[in-house]
């Protein structure tokens, strides 16, 4: 509220504040008249009701009330209990000349004798914008008065304020006049809010004096304040009637709701509303007993009684008690996700010679309740053709394919899997999965778009991680806080490059500000959706609306991030930890900035120990991995899932809230992420997870599509198939190189720019002109294609590979004609389709044998009769037309590779 | 395995509503069948439109997008107090708080710089416009001008994405990317959304393939960028040596095998497979004849300063016509080098010679063949330049800085009425008197003119429903016919 000088009245009295007992707003000293402020009416009644109450004691004169200001003062010391913002403020004298913020040099140049030589704390000018409701924390050791002065230029005054006395002296600093409001205070701890972050007109922060008034008779303590208040007739009553028709089940304005204990304490979207232990400051009561009857609530009703406020008053000094039995169910309690994961039963089942492992027990129990069988394994060719492009992204060798298919051990399949495991390649087949959940890219992004040019040593640790088996839990860790670590080894600094993918403005004119900010708002939405399956970006602007993440949960979330800076991009990650406190940002915008906040995780899901007083990354990263966390398992299991049969078995990787898809399979995924986490083998391997699912009956199964099915289980989520889809850009690229054999296999090093279709280069934007020509060896795979923001590579850009500039956690799979000019012009393609052509002339003579070598080496199997036939009529048909056998032969290349099944798996 | 027809018909029914990340939206359902119209276009799919929510009043988009931002004092928003305190510092209470690029930051003066062009009054509505635009100035009545838009980021990359996409954060779709996925196209042999780009000279603000990304919407919907010259498209051209018989033999080839392939799986992608691969076919020829500028007689090509063979704004402009006869839904053109930092008398001059009577002869073209009806045409850069000069301001020259405060755009054709004037600026231009239209406002009228509610089209990611206009805009209903 707004506190002017039209309301002080002339008035002897001294009035109980607010009702509560345990203050005293008393005329200042030295005042003309006597000018106590009373609060509208309201505190009137409050007076009137308190006056019949009213204790010998307190009835003092203005003249009594006046300090000695000659006598030396008695020893007398104020403790400096807790500063919300985190700033060292310190203890000092009121006098002209001294400072009043330790942060400056201004000097105070007038000051009320009554304030001279008494204790002054000095705060922070940086702190103007503190807003914690919590802000300073002060212990008194007797009755004493706070003379808190306020920069008159100012336009308003925080809310807290209410019921403190203007003083009509000010006090000046370097020519800056303030207003002191007063109120004294019994013994103990007074806290003191934030400054009103809505107020404009240049302004500082708050100057604190302190003095003791020992002309006055000790405050006795309000002989009710100790009196525990009981919630569940007292309080829970009166919210119910007065308050949650607009912050109870069915609505929560700005956020804020009631009836819950969880929600309530967090708070609504401008912060909390009910600070324990702290009814001054709390909004709730501020909100309750403002004067304004714009922003008094109840609106449009009778405001609440002064016993009833005294009791929510009361209730909170007592630190807001709040029983378990009362806390409220929440709806979340019950989703699937966010209870923690404990390991189902293995089920029994019929037929117990299709299970291969507890996978299947789990898919065949459910089959057989649907009365369905499962798929037959698919032939060893398709096996062959599934686990290359699965494990290393590259199709078999027709070599490989025959010696497996003539394999006659018993273990022959296993063996395959694990010879695939070992490779170097199955390394940069998955971290190419993970990229494009780390938002991977090799350039700042936006108009300038400078490139990165040591960025690939990120995605090379990704590489070396998967293929060494870095357990998940440390690569977690390593990625989020690798920089935290105890003598952090390079490569562990290497990994905290997860951080540096955020995009990066360096226009002339752009705002740094904004820029960063929108940087640690992708670093903490990345984490939330890669590593927890949240959605935390829905609550960037206001409280989610399904999930229960509050505004504030979000910046505290994001609070964890907000400190990274990066220095510079070397070899390793460097990050200047700025001292940067967070703020929530309102409805998003980083230039209305709301309270201050810490760092934490979201509210329901289990706490997070940190190993100091303030949480870090490496807490966090600790936290996300932890045996409590019930999402990091789950995620990251379906993550592997998702990659080994083209559908997670949570359909909606993204979101694991209310409105994502709940998994029709979730004992398995259960069973899975337990079997991930704690496995009798290796914890966290992800080696070990694949190995185990691809060795399924389940995995094994083919992929055509049943029919019969269409209507009961059209997308198969009871996996009674395998599925059949179109592979990713890269791969597309990989596979054309490889069946040539133009392939280069070099794992790791710096990305290339292969050629560019004639005239693209040209035409593209870009204001690095070394990004049109092409760079290195045009034959490397697609994952060292060097990935420009504003530029992505028109070949894998043409099948939805991304573009660095969001975390993709499904990639599309789009079928465009722009695939098919692709597939038959682009030129390493149409390089790799004139190689293919020599190579199966040279291959043989005899022009059957040339065909199904081609098939072999594209599609690792053998045609059909029919197939050999239209192939054959291509050939017969263009050597009619006069073509040349080259000629001929490339086309055939052409052919097999614009096949839809060359870029299937199946 | 044989699939029975009405099984297969079955499973393409499903593909087309259940594929969980939008496979089966408007746009690939007319790839499978080519005369899909909000009748029969595939239900389910959130964010795809089964029916338009409002009477659409057009049915395509060209967005003439002039790059850079052109000063709206020296076209169309006449400021002759300007004029008046040329060389005056501009009234700090006219500036405010207003935050300022890094670029004239710290400036020590800001001296207003007059329009140096002469402003006459056009049309029934009495607009006044500048002489740098005498063929716009002969169709203001066909057009509705505002005056009074503003817009968000300060800075080029940012704001453009900010009109095209309604969020200055990289990544989310942009305009003709909705559109191609609400609506879907209407030629199966033809992109839904077509980019087409023009600048005389090298350098300028660079126009980015995100420009006319699609974002999380299916990578279908993204912007195909035609060349003017050269490869139109690309890989659209065979390599030397292939004829267009050893292609069509390839082709079937391919569609053969597929087929047989389709037999085997049943997969129904394989259609959707096929049926691209026959488009990319066709594309092949329709896309050169699309091209051929120069089969127009010469009067057309006169009416815009068409030149074949050039690849200029005003070919563009053709192509534009052309594409929309064509039933391309959506032509997005990028005019550069509008960013006029310093002087700016010359460089407007210029820009205005290149595009003003193509922009023009465009309407004229559009109303005479009675395309106009239902096409939206849209003129405009991504934010204002200032009242005051950036750099020296001389007695023949000034240059000025971004402004996001206001500037001015106009559209015309379908379900707009014409010869509206809409808002108001003060006498520097610098802040907006009356009627302000916020870039989300201008983005929910064009889809309102579409027959589309902008809340309504919406599309999940990542756990949110995300739209056009993100959490704003209202519709304009004064420019509305």
């Amino acid at each position: 509220m707004k506190i002017s000088h039209s309301r002080i009245l002339e008035d002897s009295e001294i009035v109980f504040d607010k009702g509560t007992f345990g203050s005293l707003a008393l005329p200042p000293a030295r005042s003309r008249g006597h000018g106590t402020f009373v609060a509208g009416r309201m505190w009137c009644r409050v007076r009137c009701i308190v006056a019949g109450m009213l204790l010998t004691w307190a009835l003092v004169t203005p003249g009594q009330a006046e300090p000695q200001k000659a006598a030396e003062p008695a020893p007398f010391t104020v403790k400096i209990e807790k500063v919300a913002s985190g700033q060292k403020y310190t203890i000092g004298r009121a006098k002209v000349g001294e400072k009043p913020y330790f942060d400056r040099q201004y000097q105070i140049r007038q000051l009320p004798p009554a304030l001279e030589g008494q204790v002054l704390v000095l705060t922070s000018m940086d702190d103007d914008y503190a807003v914690a409701p919590d802000q300073l924390q002060l212990q008194l050791p007797e009755t004493a008065m706070v003379s808190l002065c306020l920069d008159k230029r100012s336009s308003r005054a925080p809310g807290w304020l209410d019921g403190w006395t203007l003083a009509k002296e000010a006090l000046e600093v370097d020519g800056v006049h303030y207003h002191i409001y007063q109120k004294t205070f019994p013994a103990g701890r007074v806290t003191l809010g934030g400054n009103d972050r809505t107020r404009t007109g240049a302004s500082s922060n708050y100057v604190v004096i302190v003095s003791p008034r020992r002309d006055l008779p000790t405050i006795p303590p309000d002989p009710l304040a100790l009196k525990p208040v009981d919630f569940a007739r007292e309080i829970q009553p009166l919210l119910q009637e007065r308050c949650f028709s607009c912050h109870g089940a069915k609505k929560q304005e700005a956020g804020l709701r009631l009836d819950l204990r969880r929600r309530a304490l967090l708070g609504g979207d401008g912060g909390p509303a009910i600070v324990p232990g702290s009814s001054e400051t709390s909004e709730l009561i501020l909100r309750i007993t403002t004067e304004d009857e714009t922003q008094r609530m109840p609106p449009d009703d009778e405001p609440l009684s002064p016993e009833e406020i005294a009791l929510l008053r009361r209730w909170i000094n007592q630190k807001a008690p709040w029983p378990d039995a009362l806390a409220g169910k929440e709806s979340f309690d019950d989703h699937w996700s966010f209870r923690g994961i404990t390991r189902p039963e293995v089920p029994k089942v019929a037929d117990s010679n299709w299970v291969r492992d507890p996978i299947d027990a789990f898919v065949l129990a459910k089959l057989e309740r649907e009365k369905i069988a499962p798929s037959p394994e698919a032939d060893r060719r398709t096996l062959a053709r599934r686990l290359h492009l699965d494990l290393l992204g590259l199709p078999p060798a027709p070599k490989d394919v025959d010696a497996f298919v003539n394999d006659q051990s018993p273990d022959a399949y296993e063996q395959f899997v694990d010879r695939l495991l070992a490779s170097k390649h199955f390394g940069e087949r998955w971290a190419k999965h993970w990229l494009d959940l780390a938002t991977f890219a090799e350039s700042d992004g936006y108009e300038n778009d400078k490139p990165r040019p040591n960025a690939w040593r990120y995605r090379d640790w990704v590489i070396d991680a998967i293929n060494k088996d870095l357990p998940f839990d440390q690569f977690t860790i390593e990625q989020i806080a690798g920089d935290l670590l105890p003598d952090s080894r390079p490569d562990q600094r290497v990994a905290a490059g997860l951080h540096r993918n955020t995009l990066y403005n360096s226009a002339g004119g752009a705002d740094q500000e904004e820029f960063r900010t929108k940087a640690v708002k992708e670093r903490t939405a990345t984490t939330g959706v890669v590593w927890m399956g949240l959605t935390l970006n829905c609550c960037e602007c206001h409280t989610h609306k399904y999930d229960p993440i509050a505004h504030r949960e979000y910046y505290q979330f994001y609070a964890f991030f907000n400190n990274v800076d990066d220095a510079n991009e070397g070899e390793a990650a460097t990050f200047k930890v700025a001292a940067r406190t967070t703020r929530i940002h309102k409805r998003g915008s980083f230039l209305d900035l709301g309270p201050t906040v810490e760092p934490g995780t979201p509210s329901f899901l289990p706490p997070l120990v940190a190993r100091g007083a303030q949480a870090d990354r490496l807490d966090l990263a600790r936290w996300i991995v932890s045996a409590e966390n019930p999402l990091t398992a789950r995620v990251a299991a379906n993550h592997i899932w998702q990659h080994l049969f083209g559908v997670g078995l949570v359909p909606t990787p993204e979101n694991y809230g209310r409105k994502g898809e709940a998994p029709q399979q979730a004992e398995l995924l259960d069973w899975l992420a337990s079997e991930f986490r704690t496995t009798s083998g290796v914890a966290w391997s992800r080696k070990q997870l694949i190995r185990l699912i691809v060795t399924s009956a389940t995995y094994r199964q083919t992929s055509a599509i049943r029919p019969e099915l269409a209507t009961i289980d059209p997308d198969n989520r009871l996996l009674s198939r395998q599925n059949r889809y179109r592979i990713e850009g890269e791969l597309v690229r990989d596979l054309s190189l490889s069946i040539c054999g133009l392939m280069d296999p070099t794992v790791g090093g710096a990305s290339v720019q292969p050629p560019l279709p004639k005239g693209l280069g040209q035409l593209a934007e870009l204001k690095n002109e070394n990004f049109k020509e092409a760079n290195g060896n045009p034959h490397r795979r697609g994952l060292y294609v060097h990935m420009q923001r504003t530029f992505p590579f028109p070949m894998l850009a043409a099948f939805d590979a991304p573009d660095g500039n969001q975390c993709i956690v499904v990639r599309d799979r789009s079928t465009t004609p722009m695939q098919a000019l692709t597939l038959l012009n682009e030129p390493t393609i149409d390089e790799c389709a004139r190689v293919l052509g020599k190579r199966l002339m040279s291959a043989t003579q005899e022009q059957r044998g040339r065909l199904v070598t081609g098939f072999e080496l594209c599609l690792s199997r053998q045609p059909t009769d029919a197939e050999l036939a239209v192939l054959q009529g291509l050939v017969e048909r263009q050597l009619k037309s006069g073509a040349k056998e080259e000629a001929v032969w490339y086309g055939v290349a052409r052919t097999l590779i614009n096949l839809d099944e060359f870029i299937t798996r199946e | 395995m044989m699939i029975p027809e009405l099984d297969r018909m079955a499973a393409r029914r499903h593909f087309l509503t259940q594929t969980s990340r939008g496979l089966g939206t408007a746009a690939l359902a007319s790839l499978l069948s080519p005369n899909v119209t909000f009748g029969n276009a595939p239900t389910g799919v959130p964010g795809s439109l089964a029916a338009p929510h409002i009477a659409p009043r057009a049915k395509r988009v060209i967005y003439l997008f002039m790059s850079g931002a052109p000063s709206q004092m020296d076209l169309f928003d006449h400021k002759p107090k300007l004029r008046e305190m040329n060389g005056q510092e501009i009234p700090k209470s006219v500036v405010g708080s207003q935050r300022l690029t890094t670029m004239t930051r710290e400036q020590k003066m800001f001296p207003v710089a007059g329009s140096q062009f002469k402003f006459t009054r056009q049309g029934d509505a009495g607009l006044e416009v500048s002489e740098l635009l005498p063929y716009t100035s002969k169709i203001v009545d066909r057009i509705a001008v505002i005056r009074s838009m503003y817009t968000e980021p300060i800075n080029h990359d940012p704001a453009v994405i900010f009109l095209q996409t309604g969020s200055s954060v990289t990544g989310r779709p942009c305009l003709g990317s909705w559109m191609s996925y609400g609506l879907g196209t209407e030629n199966a042999n033809l992109p839904a959304f077509v980019v087409l780009l023009s600048s005389k000279t090298p350098g300028g603000q660079p126009l980015l393939s995100k420009y006319w990304h699609s974002g999380f919407l299916p990578g279908r919907h993204q912007g195909v960028q035609f060349r003017g010259s050269g490869d139109p498209v690309m890989g659209l051209t065979d390599p030397a040596g292939v004829s267009r018989d050893d292609r069509r033999r390839i082709v079937n080839a391919v569609n053969d095998l597929n087929s047989q392939r389709f037999e085997v799986t049943g997969d129904p992608e394989i259609e959707a497979r096929i049926n691209a691969f026959e488009l990319a076919f066709k594309m092949q020829t329709t896309v050169p004849d699309l091209m051929d500028v120069a089969s127009e007689p010469k009067h057309i090509l006169d009416l815009y300063g068409a030149q074949p063979g050039q690849a200029s704004f005003a070919n563009n402009c053709l192509l534009a016509r052309r594409m929309i006869e064509r039933g391309v839904r959506f032509v997005q053109l990028y005019d550069k080098d509008w960013d006029h930092h310093a002087d700016l008398p010359t460089k407007i001059r210029a820009k205005t010679k290149e595009s003003d009577q193509a922009c023009a002869g465009l309407i004229q073209d559009l109303a005479q063949r009675g395309l106009l009806d239902d096409t939206l045409v849209i003129w405009g850069g991504e934010f204002g330049r200032t009242a005051y000069c950036q750099g020296n301001l001389t007695t023949t020259t000034y240059g000025r800085d971004h402004h996001p405060r206001c500037f001015t755009m106009w559209m015309a054709g379908g379900g707009i009425k014409p010869g509206v004037v809409l808002g108001k600026t003060d006498d520097f231009s610098y802040n907006i008197a009356e009627d302000p239209i916020h870039v989300h406002d201008l983005q929910a009228t064009i889809l309102h003119c579409l027959g589309i509610d902008h809340e309504r089209l919406t599309y999940r990611f990542q756990g949110r429903d995300y739209r056009l206009t993100d959490v704003s805009g209202k519709v304009i209903q004064r420019l509305l016919a």
